[in-house]
């Protein structure tokens, strides 16, 4: 336990449960609350908080429930009010006429709703303009990453040819192997990760002979990624992964090692095809990792090159 | 009572950002100081965002040497003038509700004689 606030199981509970109710608000809405509630919690309390501490803040806080119905749209006071600063507003002079009539009737109801249908229309357009989607930039890769297991880190070794960095560690055969990295979305629309494109999408280390096995994962908001840290301690990785316009969001790729290496060979890359939707078009980005992430042999096992199933 | 809290919060959250930029629990514990603002701390989140989409507040990260990135808050030239509309209007609104739940005596009896007149 690296002893963060989000740690404490009262906080994970907490937070799931907060996950329950923010399942009826927009994905975007409900991402950018949870950070702003994780952000809470960190701040509010120290590293090792006693569950006193903790429950305290958290009751204060509120219910996931409460926080979920004010944040829903019709929790404003007013209907002329977003802001929940309608106050001093004269809502009765702001609330339309009570109809008497059936407003299909009237000459401005038509006006109007052609005037929604017009609005919609640009709308719609402007959103859905395949041109925006298609040049948008790609998700970028940034200087954040690193091996996901321990183990991995404590063996990785990196070298540099050409200024291009590469970070190797010995395979482990049949084992969960994994590294992730910071990915940016410099884009005004939403990107979202669908999963590895089709084909060449993974080196063939990460895949093996049966096709990939691997996890591609994109985290959900939370403050440790967004400040470019590399502990991810409550962080959830989740596909697909939606990334908002102009937001950090780190992408994990785990896989089992079954491919068969022998002594001195590596296998690796440093880019990665993804399948990505943006706008209403869905398109394959192919990223450059920063640096290659390779695994070196000799495999072993039933994946060392002298066995049957690597023969 | 609930909902006069929630109705003047955002006008409060204005007033602290118009002194300056806060961050998230900075603002609910200045707001929690005034006693009786916030039912509870989570709520001030969802309003920001409102107001934020009523662009009358931003958001923006800052690294502070030694310490955590934070969602700093500040007011704009929108939420200014919402907030000076805000406070011309609650004076009046504040006496006018004032004179109707703690009536002075003296005027009501005047306004009665004046009907009869």
């Amino acid at each position: 336990m690296s002893g963060t606030a989000l740690d404490n199981p009262l906080v994970r509970e907490y937070l799931r449960t907060l996950d329950t109710a923010f399942a009826r608000l927009p994905a975007w809405q409900a991402s950018e609350l949870r950070e702003q509630i994780t952000a809470h919690i960190t701040d509010s309390l120290p590293h090792e908080a006693a569950d006193e501490q903790v429950a305290a803040v958290l009751a204060r806080l509120g219910s996931p429930a409460e926080l979920a119905a004010e944040a829903a749209p019709d929790a404003n006071a007013g209907a002329n009010d977003k802001a929940g600063l309608g106050v001093w507003r004269d809502d009765a002079a702001a609330r339309p006429p009570r109809q008497t009539r059936r407003p299909w009737r009237n000459w401005w109801f038509w006006v109007t709703a052609a005037a929604v249908v017009a609005v919609v229309a640009v709308l719609v357009v402007v959103e859905t303009k395949p041109d925006a989607a298609e040049t948008a930039p790609a998700l970028t890769a940034g200087g954040a990453g690193g091996w996901w297991y321990r183990q991995d880190r404590a063996r990785e070794v990196d070298t540099t040819a050409d200024g291009a960095i590469q970070s190797t560690v010995p395979i482990r055969s049949g084992q969960w192997q994994g590294f992730f990295v910071d990915l940016f979305n410099r884009s005004d629309l939403t990107q979202t990760v669908l999963g590895p494109a089709v084909g060449n999408s993974l080196p063939s280390a990460f895949v093996g002979s049966g096709g990939f096995h691997g996890i591609i994962g994109v985290s959900t908001p939370n403050r440790e990624v967004d400040i470019g840290s590399d502990v991810f301690t409550g962080v959830r990785f989740v596909l697909p992964g939606v990334i908002p316009p102009h937001q950090l969001r780190a992408m994990r790729v785990m896989w089992r090692s079954t491919t068969c290496l022998g002594p001195g060979t590596e296998q690796g890359s440093d880019e990665i095809a993804l399948r990505v939707r943006v706008g209403s078009i869905i398109r394959t980005e192919v990223i450059w990792l920063t640096q290659g992430w390779y695994v070196a042999g000799p495999s072993t096992g039933k994946y060392a090159v002298s066995a049957p199933n690597c023969q | 009572m609930t909902e006069l809290r929630r109705g003047v919060l955002g006008p409060c959250v204005l007033a602290l950002l118009a002194v300056r930029p806060r961050f998230g629990l900075e603002l609910v514990r200045d707001l929690a100081a005034a006693d009786g603002l916030l039912t509870s701390d989570g709520t001030v989140y969802p309003l920001l965002n409102r107001l934020r989409d009523a662009r009358l507040v931003t958001s923006e990260w800052r690294d502070q040497e030694g310490e955590r990135a934070r969602r700093y808050y500040s007011i704009t030239p929108a939420g200014r003038e919402s907030l000076a509309e805000f406070r011309a209007g609650w004076a009046q609104f504040a006496a006018t509700v004032g004179s109707v739940l703690s009536p002075d005596p003296d005027s009501v009896g005047t306004a009665r004689k004046g009907r009869g007149q």
